[in-house]
């Protein structure tokens, strides 16, 4: 646990929120010497014979009951037809699916059983033994009614920082990820000559407006893709994040990407040529006749409908350009739980950072009509710092996802 | 006098940065001329001169025509000044 903890403190410094994380400990260690009461805890789980994941909640849970005292488990087996009807009243109060295993503790439930729910189990036996709590299952079970003040609405991820409030640890972790893992990803070089080429044919025409209109879309519609994309990615990495071999497999590309990255600088450093990569001449040609074709179109209207075509191709050679940035971190959001509407503003904060270079380098050229590129150097140094970033994640990845889950303090 | 034969492409943000740096430098020497060519639109030169994967290459010549420094990618305008001066 104290390699793990130590693996988890590096990581949070590599990734700025150390000094936060670190504040967290001492709160959690003062909380613990000051609580002397100890509060019972029943615990209820509904389990079908023959279910996987029954037989893992109940292997955790008799590890459980021999280091509580104050835990108190109660099984029903739902291949009998009245805990099966208990499991659908249960399933019914929660607005949650009827699904073995199913655990109630306190005004909370939980489906099924991973990693992440052992932890978020312990958290809340951990909050329990030191608070009152409502107990719903009993009220169920006694034909009680039972009230919204019930339900336990607090995360376990929840911690009261002084002069700042409360704040959710995984929320800070991960926009702090989306910030460093977005930039990363958006100052690799890969794509930045498409906006800056298309920024220098459109300031021949001197017009501020069609300056504005032309980078406006391409960035704007860079930034929709990228958002469909990783929101596509997380609808589909949800139903596989817990799955150790779908880790292990996401936690190999990751190694493979990092090396990949870290061999770029190296090679870059040994040939001492910070410059652009003769690569793909193609395709470039390509897309400079494309972008030479909107610049000239004399209706803007379709000037931008190329641009939007211009900036779609764009993003998906960027995409193999990325190494895995985005997938990776669609991946450690749904390792946290964090899908649907709730990955929503994380991925909208790493598209920013994403795209923050790109409007840079745009804001620059609307106020001074020159275009400024960022030096290559900035992408190299990038490519050491992504690549080593994504050596860790997927090394944790492999070895102790839990620490990706940000639930370690 | 001396001439320096940039090879540029319209891709490249790196050439971008040089492009202005090369100019001041030439703009300072009068002993010294600049010409610039596309990576893409002159395959034969590329070939002839051997031009490498990494961009911009300025090439730099003596009065005889003879290659006497090659200077390839991104180079600061203190350190492109000096090592002009050494030649």
């Amino acid at each position: 646990m104290k390699f793990k903890r130590l693996i988890a403190i590096a990581l949070s410094f590599i990734l700025g929120a150390g000094l936060v994380f670190s504040s967290y400990s001492q709160e959690a260690v003062v909380a613990h010497a000051e609580e002397v009461i100890v509060y019972d805890i029943n615990l209820y789980f509904f389990s079908t014979p023959g279910c996987g994941h029954c037989a893992k909640l109940k292997t955790y849970l008799n590890e459980k009951i021999e280091e509580m005292d104050n835990l108190h488990i109660t099984e029903f087996d739902t291949s009998i037809s009245e805990n099966m009807d208990l499991l659908q009243e249960t399933a019914s109060v929660f607005d949650a699916s009827v699904t073995a295993p199913f655990t109630v503790v306190g005004g909370k439930y939980f489906i099924g059983f991973s990693d992440s729910i052992k932890e978020q189990l312990n958290r809340v036996l951990e909050r329990y033994s030191e608070n009152e709590h409502v107990d719903i299952m009993a009220k169920i079970i006694n034909g009680i009614e039972i009230e919204e003040s019930d339900f336990d609405t607090t995360s376990d991820f929840e911690y009261d920082i002084p002069w700042i409030g409360t704040v959710d640890v995984r929320d800070i972790s991960l926009g702090l990820l989306a910030i460093v893992l977005g930039f990363l990803d958006g100052i690799n070089p890969c794509a930045m000559w498409v906006l800056l080429f298309l920024i220098t044919l459109v300031l021949g025409s001197k017009s501020k407006k069609r300056i504005w209109a032309i980078g406006g879309v391409f960035l704007l519609t860079s930034g929709i893709f990228y958002f469909l994309m990783m929101t596509a990615w997380i609808e589909t990495v949800q139903l596989l994040v817990n799955y150790a071999v779908f880790q292990y497999i996401v936690g190999a590309l990751a190694v493979v990407a990092g090396g990949f990255n870290l061999y770029s600088f190296i090679k870059a450093q040994i040939k001492k040529e910070d410059g652009c990569k003769v690569t793909n001449v193609t395709t470039k040609q390509k897309l400079i006749n494309k972008m030479k074709k909107i610049a000239t179109a004399s209706s803007l209207p379709l000037a931008l409908l190329g641009v939007v075509g211009l900036a779609i191709i764009v993003n998906i050679i960027e995409l193999a350009c990325s190494t895995g940035f985005p997938f990776m971190f669609t991946q450690i959001l749904a390792l946290n739980g964090y899908t649907g509407m709730s990955a929503i503003g994380l991925i909208i904060l790493y598209v920013f950072f994403f795209l923050i270079d790109d409007l840079i380098v745009f804001g620059i050229a609307v106020v001074t009509l020159k275009v400024s590129p960022l030096s290559s150097k900035i992408g190299k140094y990038a490519h050491l710092i992504g690549g080593l970033i994504m050596l860790l994640i997927g090394i944790l990845m492999i070895f102790a996802p839990e620490i990706l889950r940000f639930s370690f303090i | 006098m001396k001439k320096i034969i940039l090879i540029t492409a319209l891709w490249c943000p790196s050439c971008l940065i040089m492009r202005p740096r090369y100019q001041t430098i030439v703009s300072s020497h009068d002993d010294l001329t600049i010409e610039e060519f596309d990576y893409d639109e002159n395959p034969q030169l590329i070939k002839e001169k051997k031009i490498g994967s990494t961009l911009p290459v300025a090439i730099i010549y003596d009065e005889q025509g003879i290659e006497i420094s090659r200077f390839i990618g991104e180079i600061s305008l203190k350190k492109l000044a000096e090592k002009l001066e050494q030649l």
